[in-house]
Formats: C-alpha cells, structure tokens, sequence
C-alpha cells in the first residue's frame, strides 16, 4: 500500500526530488525507517514475539492451553511448566502463546475496523462537506465526548452472550471475541477520522483534484486515486499505534470481567483474579503482562519511527 | 466571544440528547436488573412479572427513555403491576435534575453518586497535582539540559511506562511496596481500601492508603505529559524573542519560567483540561485494585447489575464535564495567546 501511494503522489512532489539523488520515495522511507534505532529495536522485539506465538503454536496444541488439573494449581515456574500454572493447573506458558495469538488478532483486525470506518467518514465529510460533514463531524464529537473505556464496557456488557461461538480455519472463537473486535473498533476511528477530514477539506481545492474534475473523473475515481493516496501517512501511523491501543484496550475490558471469555486466553484476562495472588504466585501476572508491555511499547516505538519515516519535512 | 459560547453550548445539547438515547438503549435492553433481586431467593415468576410491569420494564424503550428524559408525572402509571394504569408517575426526568432511582439500593441516582464522588475526587485530584508537578518538572528539565544523561533516562523510562497499563502498573508497585518491603522488615504501605477500619477514618490514614493509587494513575499520565511539555519548552527555547531576552540580559531562571513557560504551557491547557474528566473515568480501573471506595469501582458494580439509572447519571454527568473542559479551554486559550479570536 505504502507503495503505491507514494507512486501515485510522485508527480506532485517532483520538484523536490529532482535535485536529489534519484532514490525511489519507497526507498528514502525505507532508508529513514532503519536509521530509527529505537523503531529497529521494536521492529525486531516484535518479531521475536510474533514467532513465540506462532512457533509456540506448534509445540504446544490448545487443549494444552486449556486443560486443567487442579492437583497442580499455582505451581512455581519449573523445567515441566516453564512459567508455573494459574489457579486451577492451567500451564501458563501454553496460556500466554494462545493468548497472544488472540490478542496481537484482535489488535490486528480491530483496528482494521477502525482505519475502515475512521477514512470512509473523515474523507466522506472532508469531500462533500455541507449537511453530510455537519451531521458526521457532530456524530464523531458525540463519541469522542463518552470516556471510551466507559462506553466500551457499556458496549461489552450489551453484546455480552449475543455472537454464538464461531468455528474458523479449524479452531474455535468463543463469540466474545468477536464481540472485543467489534466494539473496539467502533470505538477509536473518531481521532483519525478527524485527522482525515482535515487533509481532505485542504487536497480538495488542489490543483490537481480540479484538474482530475475538469477532465470528467468521478467523485469515486478522484477519492481513491488523487484524494486517498495523499492522506496515507497517518492513515499508517494510525494504524501501527493503534494496534498497540487495541491490545491494551483488550486488556482494560478483559481485566474487569467483560472482556474475552475463558476458556479463552488473552494477555489480558489472564491478569484478572492475579490481583489476589500478587504475593504468593507473582508469576500469574508476570508472565502476560510483560508481554503486554513488551509488545505495547515495541509497536509504539515502530509507529514513532514510520512517522518520522513518512514525514517529508524529516531530513535525510 | 460571548457569541461563541453560547453557541458552543447550543450545540452541546443535541449531542447530550444523542449520547444519552444511544447509551439508554444499550443499557436498557442488556442484561437483566431483576435477575440479582430477592438473592439467593429468587422470586416467583408472576411475581417477577409484576415487578418489570410496576417499575415500567415491560414499556416500550423509546416510552421508557422520554420517562427518563421528562418524567412521567405525566401520565398514569401501573404501579401495583397488575397491568392496570392506577395512578400518576412520580418521576420528574432528567431534564427537571432527576436521574431516577437506583434499582439496587433504591436511592436516588444522585445521591448514589454523591456518596462515592468525594472519594473519587480526593484521590484524582492528588493524583493531579502530583502529575502537574511531576511532569512540569521532568519535562522542563530534560528540555533544559536536553540530550543529558537525564533526559535519555526519563526518556527511556517514560517510553516504558507509557505502555504498561495501568492495572499492571498497579499490581507491580503493589508488589514492591507491600509485598516486598514486608518480606526485606521496610514500612509497608497499605493496598486495599480508603483507611484502616480498626483505626477509623482519620487524615493520615486516608494519605497513607492514598499513595500507591494516586501514583498509579500519575505515572503514566507524567509519562505521557514531560514529553508533550519537553518538545513544546524545546520549541520555545529555540525562538527569537527567548534569544532577545537573553540577549537583553534576563536571568536565565526568569527567560525560562516567566518568558518561555507562559508559551510553553498551551498545550498543557489542553491535556489537561481534555484529560481531568477521564481521569476520572479512568480511576475506574485504579479503583478497582486498590478497592477504593469510588464512582469507577461504583460503576462497574452497577453496570454488571444493569442499573441504568446509575449509570446513565454517571456518564451524563462525565459527559458534560468533558464538553464544559473543552469550552472552558477555549477561554483560557484566549488569554494565554492573545492571538487566537474565535467568532
């Protein structure tokens, strides 16, 4: 994607290239994303975690993940169990691969939802403008003024038991989560849709969006190949951060009882109930949320650096 | 100016109207509030019946949602349950400043909320200046001797701390200052509740039992602040007319907090004010580690019994405190930067 925006873009920004070496945009975005040590960092700590999730995936099967013996609750960490087991014998290593596949996929696949939605209303308002914006930009205040966490748990708690349990590429999702993905991604596109709306309103009287009218094109063809391509960069900064908001929104919900369902496991509410374990079995909360923080704070350091990336003002 | 206030406010009153409608039907049809009444004793079906008819759960939503809007003194009620209209409501409706009443302990919303705000208050609003403080002072800082040993370290740190959340960040500080400073025969501080029930409420309780929340809901919020205010004082220092006062012969101290700060502390306006409200809402995860007596804990106790009236009272009231923040930011915008007229 990130290419094809930039080839689209490229007539607009030759004057400042030309005197350059002629690096391809892609390239240059490239060069300036590896010389941010700290994106480097994140980019391959999140790529260690990314393989303990799938190639743990491997060793251990989800029945491991989910089977119970309550002969060997609150085990220590030891050769047999890694990490030790939780309150009724689970083993926590298993927990933490499973529940790390669920949570980077609601991470994922929620903030597709709300890159989707956030572009669809931000350019749509910015676009048309008149009534259309005044009704969407009303809307988009209206939800940005409820707490989000607030609304998300008033959200978990009406979905809660609505989406039946769904079989998908041979394994089975328990409907809540379904129902986080959803919720979470109807709750954060409100900041970038603003952040859109604004882009647009300015691309739309440019030259080149009026000449794109006067030859005849569409407003669909002028939004996707003149308008579109030229907002990108924080559509893709929106979308790196917003992972990272995701997972830990996930965290928040499943933490006080309304999020994911056991026997489920998510980073997240495999912390909730540690709070009456904090001094004798430190290793319930240990394990999963140092890979929350750990994945939180790499993605937030490889969003940093694909902003200063695809920021043109940034030097060389 | 004045024309722009009162338009600002207009145009806040259909976005209470849509928030509350939206979060009234998402209340109202989730859940079941009768189902944690009579307790272990679960009542007779035709009891049960009787209860939805009289306390109005069997109307339609939208009959419902106007009741809670206007009241229902109004129109005959079937207060008996018996499916026959007997006699008028008693309700007066948001809009005459009543919230209803609460369906668990049969209080008024208001004064449910009442009780808990005080707590709240205390611990967000100490949680506040220490965040005020901390972050002015570590963001200054790191700009002033910026790329010094200090700022790579709170950089690093605030980088960090920023993305653990905050129950996390609750239980690991649990975990050091009650738990292990138990274990090494260090002074403990205390993690459960708002004071000792044995030794009763008394001003160095509450602050004993106030430190680790109120610096668990700091840490992360300096963590995200120094960084807003170290790029701003940065900016600022770079600019001419800190140059020309220096050059005028100012000490430094006086360049920095009188000439510099005043600039430097506009977005802070903004952060802060955006942020005071959902701090509070925020406290709802804080609150509930470290049992505090508060509206976050009370919220998720009356959300998972579906008692909208609480809920609805709570979240209107968060509601418009956020829109009153962001007006009143507006204000203050106009007096720190001479430059910005609105109308």
């Amino acid at each position: 994607m990130t290419t094809q925006a930039h080839d689209n873009s490229a007539p607009v920004q030759i004057g400042a290239v030309a005197a350059e070496v002629p690096l391809s945009n892609r390239q240059r975005t490239l060069n300036r994303f590896l010389r941010h040590r700290m994106a480097v960092f994140g980019s391959t700590i999140l790529l260690c975690i990314v393989l303990f999730v799938t190639i743990g995936g491997v060793i251990y099967s989800e029945r491991d993940a989910n089977f119970n013996d309550v002969s060997r609750r609150l085990q220590p960490p030891s050769a047999e169990h890694p990490f030790g087991t939780d309150t009724i014998g689970r083993d926590i290593l298993a927990r933490t691969i499973y529940g790390g596949q669920i949570s980077l996929l609601i991470g994922v696949t929620a903030v597709f939802m709300s890159i989707t939605v956030g572009t669809t209303f931000g350019i749509v308002a910015g676009y048309y403008g008149g009534i259309i914006d005044a009704l969407l930009m009303r809307f988009t205040e209206a939800m940005l003024s409820i707490p989000t966490l607030l609304l998300l748990l008033v959200m978990a708690k009406y979905f809660a038991g609505r989406i039946p349990t769904q079989e998908l590429f041979g394994r089975t999702f328990s409907g809540s989560v379904i129902v986080i993905i959803g919720i979470i991604g109807l709750t954060s596109w409100m900041g970038l849709s603003r952040l859109i709306r604004a882009n647009v309103l300015s691309l739309r009287e440019s030259e080149f969006v009026t000449a794109a009218r006067a030859i005849g094109a569409s407003d669909f063809h002028i939004i996707l190949r003149h308008v579109l391509p030229n907002t990108i960069a924080p559509v893709i900064v929106a979308t790196t951060l917003g992972v990272a908001a995701a997972i830990l929104s996930e965290a928040y919900i499943s933490f006080l009882g309304l999020g994911v369902q056991p026997p489920t496991a998510t980073w997240g509410n495999m912390l909730e109930g540690s709070r009456s374990h904090i001094d004798n079995a430190p290793w319930l909360w240990f394990f999963p949320g140092m890979l929350i923080v750990l994945t939180v704070m790499s993605i937030n350091f490889v969003g940093d650096g694909v902003r200063d990336a695809l920021d043109p003002r940034s030097r060389e | 100016m004045y024309k722009y206030i009162i338009r600002r406010l207009l145009q806040a009153i259909p976005l209470l109207f849509v928030v509350s409608f939206v979060i009234f039907i998402l209340m109202q049809s989730s859940g079941d509030p009768l189902a944690t009444m009579g307790g272990r004793m679960p009542p007779r079906a035709e009891d049960r019946e009787r209860l939805r008819q009289s306390l109005g759960l069997n109307d339609p939503i939208y009959l419902q949602y106007i009741y809670w809007l206007v009241g229902n003194d109004w129109r005959m009620v079937d207060s008996t349950g018996d499916g026959e209209p007997d006699r008028y409501g008693t309700r007066r409706g948001v809009i005459r400043g009543d919230f209803g009443t609460s369906i668990i302990t049969r209080q008024p919303a208001m004064q449910v909320i009442g009780d808990r705000l005080e707590n709240t208050l205390i611990l967000t609003m100490t949680a506040q200046v220490i965040i005020i403080v901390g972050a002015l002072f570590i963001g200054i800082f790191s700009a002033v001797r910026q790329y010094s040993i200090w700022d790579h370290l709170f950089t690093t740190l605030s980088f960090i701390i920023y993305s653990i959340p905050v129950f996390l960040l609750g239980i690991i500080l649990i975990y050091i200052f009650a738990v292990q400073f138990r274990i090494w025969g260090l002074p403990h501080l205390p993690t459960a509740g708002m004071y000792d029930p044995i030794e009763g409420r008394s001003f160095g309780q509450v602050a004993r039992h106030l430190v680790l929340p109120s610096l668990t809901i700091a840490f992360i919020s300096i963590a995200g602040y120094s960084r807003y205010i170290r790029s701003t004082m940065l900016e600022v220092i770079n600019s001419d007319y800190i140059r020309t006062a220096r050059a005028k012969g100012l000490t430094e101290r006086r360049t920095l907090f009188v000439h510099a700060f005043k600039n430097a502390s506009l977005p802070l306006i903004t952060l802060i004010g955006l942020d005071l409200p959902l701090l509070i809402a925020g406290a709802v995860v804080t609150e509930t580690i470290f049992a505090w007596p508060g509206m976050g804990k009370m919220f998720i106790d009356h959300l998972n019994r579906s008692d909208t009236a609480v809920v609805m009272a709570l979240l209107m009231i968060i509601t418009l405190a956020v829109i009153m923040a962001q007006l009143l930011i507006d204000i203050v915008y106009t007096w720190l930067d001479p430059r910005i007229r609105y109308d």
